[in-house]
């Protein structure tokens, strides 16, 4: 068998340039193939770390967003009071009201508007979510109109950068510091204080409130009580996952987008493969002519054809993968559609897309090999020792 | 033997080989013409868009409304020919995880500041006289079935409650590229009525101002002339040109643009190298004949000619049939790419075709070109010796 698998790998070297042609070519299809999927999958799990999983988030039942949601002082009070709350050191609720807003901003000097989102809080966001420590400065003083940036927002926008001032609703915002959230949404966010954004922004009520239960197991419960009560219209989630349904349609847009496209012009590669592999055929007809007279039966020829395809398909599906694992680098900023404003987001490699990546190469070496392979086993022999190659 | 009829010969010499690399091509010009009726799409509506209309709206945040009373005070500045509003209403037909695209505007503006909008004089009067009228673009309307008189009923998500709007008038879109036909309009009063009721505090207030220019003003200092009327008010407004404000939303998800771009880059390497392939493949099998008609005295030219003839005979091929299913393909894709119940009206544009078949003519040229100079390089003796 060894000898069948260094027959088929010397033919391909014997013809290295026609090889190598094909090789990339199905190399750059599954790279495609792989950031489509990486930067879809980089969007979600952006999302999906944004928020604690031990934290619960309470919004009005039927807003789709932070932005179209609305918690009056009372519901904050009479959410705070719960008992499951967990309570901090000095004995208060471990509990955030929030308010969700987009402020338009410019990127950079002569840059384009963007929107970016705004979440007037208090620095007890910061204990509810230890994942995010300040990297730059320090934190908003309450009753201020000092704000914190994420370290994207610090990044993308130079008007941004601690000392910095915004101006907006005929206010002046000093900017003091600049905290990371490990890659999550949070990142592409720009925190103040609550009371401050209200009185800006004219409005009255919060839009979200968030908490930690002091026994995370008591989830089920809470949240069936609080949402059945009927002097609250409240939702109640899970943190992670109310934010993971925030980039669904941008999600969606890539996948199906790129995946359509690939598969179409997947289709023109492995036709360019067939194509090369009926050549190769063509060419040895003799060749196999010989080696059936000498013993080696259809299977055999049939066989090492495939295995030659199937080698085209596996170095195409290597290289792409290599390739892909050099875009984990790079970030990407854009407008998530699903809230209109801008996220920044990475392309994200896992094992389970290497895996996808390589079984589509491999599947479309298969598909390129099966009818030239085909075709040479069922050479007959007396015609096949005939025939002159052009 | 002409050359025309060398270089046909040659190129229908293996029939599965030329069948194989024209399907293989068609498939890629396929593909990059889908990635070239997304851009399109998407950046269509900003070269279509008017230049005698400006976009007013909260200079904080689109998502912040602005007075109503704005209007009047818009009205009066010189160049402004008409001001018209709106608020996007987003009611939920049947499926609620895909409101319709549905406004609530002013009527009778509605239809003066948008030619784009075509509907019969009739229908224009009775959308007008209907306070709990509507209209819906053609596409929405032969989707659900609806016709004139017919009552929808909404359910709300942004202003809460049930709705019920009588369907007056079915228009067309003069240009679907900046226009859409799949989209509904109510009457604002009628929706303003009922929030002050409902939330007074939420009454009165509109997301944008279109502003509607003389022709002989100058759009740019009307949009400074409205910003500096509100400046340092509690309400500050931003205002451009429609064609920038357009062109900014799409500057938004540049990036995800750019990587589209990008992949048609990655095309037409695919495609160089479907075709490369076949010629060389041919060029190498058809070495010994070269060497023969190289001793009978063909020039470099010549080769020129015979092989860059066969590459550009086969990317047409491959464009022309790849073009020939952009077609159907593209009304699959638009199945496949619609949200929230809109599906992109992809035209193929005769920049489209003149892209693709442009790209081949460059991937053509591309291919060409190691076989021609290989067979120039070659001397006759090592030609003839070859071992095809």
């Amino acid at each position: 068998m060894l000898r069948w698998g260094l027959y088929s790998l010397r033919n391909l070297w014997a013809r290295r340039v026609t090889t190598a042609l094909i090789v990339v070519g199905l190399g750059l299809v599954v790279f495609v193939l792989l950031a489509v999927l990486m930067l879809a999958h980089g969007l979600e799990r952006t999302l999906g770390k944004t928020g604690d999983p031990d934290n619960v988030i309470i919004l009005r039942k039927g807003a789709l967003s932070e932005i179209g949601s609305s918690l009056s002082r009372e519901d904050i009070r009479a959410v705070a009071a719960q008992q499951e709350i967990q309570l901090s050191a000095d004995g208060r609720p471990l509990a955030v009201a929030e308010v969700g807003l987009q402020l338009t901003l410019r990127k950079g000097q002569g840059g384009n508007l963007t929107s970016v989102t705004l979440r007037g809080t208090a620095p007890e966001a910061l204990a509810l979510r230890p994942a995010i420590r300040l990297i730059q400065g320090r934190l908003w003083k309450p009753g201020t109109t000092e704000i914190v940036v994420g370290a994207s927002i610090a990044k993308q926008f130079p008007a941004a950068r601690v000392d910095r001032v915004l101006h907006f609703g005929n206010r002046a915002w000093t900017v003091v510091g600049v905290f990371e959230a490990g890659g999550s949404g949070f990142d592409s966010e720009v925190w103040g204080d609550a009371e401050q954004f209200l009185a800006t922004f004219h409005r009255t009520t919060f839009s979200s409130m968030t908490l930690r239960l002091a026994q995370p197991a008591t989830l089920p419960a809470f949240k069936d009580r609080i949402e059945r009560d009927p002097r609250f219209k409240f939702s109640v989630k899970r943190e992670p996952e109310y934010y993971e349904g925030k980039a669904e349609g941008l999600a969606k847009m890539i996948r199906v987008t790129g995946l359509f496209l690939t598969v179409v012009f997947s289709v023109g590669a492995v036709l360019g493969a067939t194509m090369t592999m009926s050549a190769s055929v063509a060419q040895r007809t003799t060749e196999i002519g010989t080696l059936r007279t000498i013993g080696f039966t259809r299977v055999d020829i049939l066989q090492a054809f495939l295995l030659e395809s199937m080698a085209l398909g596996a170095i195409a599906g290597l290289l792409g993968v290599v390739a892909a694992v050099g875009l984990q680098s790079m970030k990407i900023s854009t407008m998530n559609f699903d809230t209109g404003t801008e996220l920044v987001f990475g392309f994200q490699l896992s094992a389970e897309m290497i895996a996808i990546a390589l079984l589509f190469a491999m599947l479309m070496s298969i598909v390129g090999g099966v009818i030239p392979a085909t075709r040479a086993a069922r050479l007959v022999i007396v015609q096949a020792l005939g025939e002159r190659t052009a | 033997m002409t050359f025309g009829w060398l270089i046909l010969r040659n190129t229908l010499r293996r029939p599965v080989r030329l069948a194989l690399t024209v399907w293989g091509l068609a498939m890629v010009v396929l593909a990059f013409g889908l990635i070239r009726l997304t851009l399109d799409e998407w950046q269509g509506a900003a070269k279509a868009a008017s230049k005698n209309r400006l976009i007013t709206v909260h200079s904080m945040s689109g998502a912040l409304p602005l007075p109503v009373a704005y209007k009047d005070r818009i009205a009066v500045l010189p160049g402004v020919r008409s001001v018209h509003h709106g608020v996007e209403f987003g009611g939920v037909y049947k499926d609620p995880k895909q409101p319709l695209a549905s406004f609530a505007e002013p009527a009778a503006t509605l239809l003066t500041t948008y030619p784009e909008i075509l509907l019969s004089e009739g229908e224009r009067l009775a959308f007008v006289q209907d306070r709990r009228g509507c209209i819906v673009g053609l596409s929405l309307a032969e989707r659900y079935g609806w016709k004139l008189g017919d009552v929808i009923p909404l359910t709300g998500t942004i202003y809460p409650g049930q709705w019920e709007v009588t369907v007056r008038g079915i228009y067309r879109s003069s240009n679907v590229m900046i226009w859409s036909d799949q989209e509904l309009f109510l009457q604002w009063d009628y929706l303003n009525e009922q929030v002050k009721t409902t939330q007074p505090d939420r009454a009165d207030q509109v997301s944008w101002y279109t502003i509607a220019t003389e022709e002989t003003s100058n759009p740019r200092a009307v949009a400074l002339a409205i910003d500096a009327l509100f400046a340092n008010s509690f309400a500050e407004t931003r205002t451009e040109l429609e064609q920038a404000f357009i062109a900014g939303w799409l500057e938004r998800s540049s990036t995800l643009l750019y990587g589209l771009e990008a992949v048609s880059g990655v095309i037409n390497g695919i495609a160089l190298l479907v075709l490369m392939n076949a010629l060389a493949m041919a060029v190498r099998e058809r070495t010994r004949e070269y060497a023969v008609i190289k001793t009978l005295g063909f020039q470099p030219r010549h080769f020129c000619v015979l092989v860059l003839g066969e590459s550009l005979l086969l990317a047409f091929c491959g464009g022309a049939l790849g073009l020939g299913l952009l077609l159907p393909a593209s009304r699959l894709y638009a199945q496949l790419t619609q949200s929230n119940g809109y599906v992109p009206p992809y035209a193929v544009s005769l920049e489209t075709v003149g892209l693709c078949l442009g790209m081949m003519i460059v991937v053509a040229f591309g291919a060409a070109l190691w076989p021609v100079i290989r067979l120039i390089r070659m001397t006759t003796l090592d030609g003839l010796r070859h071992a095809g």
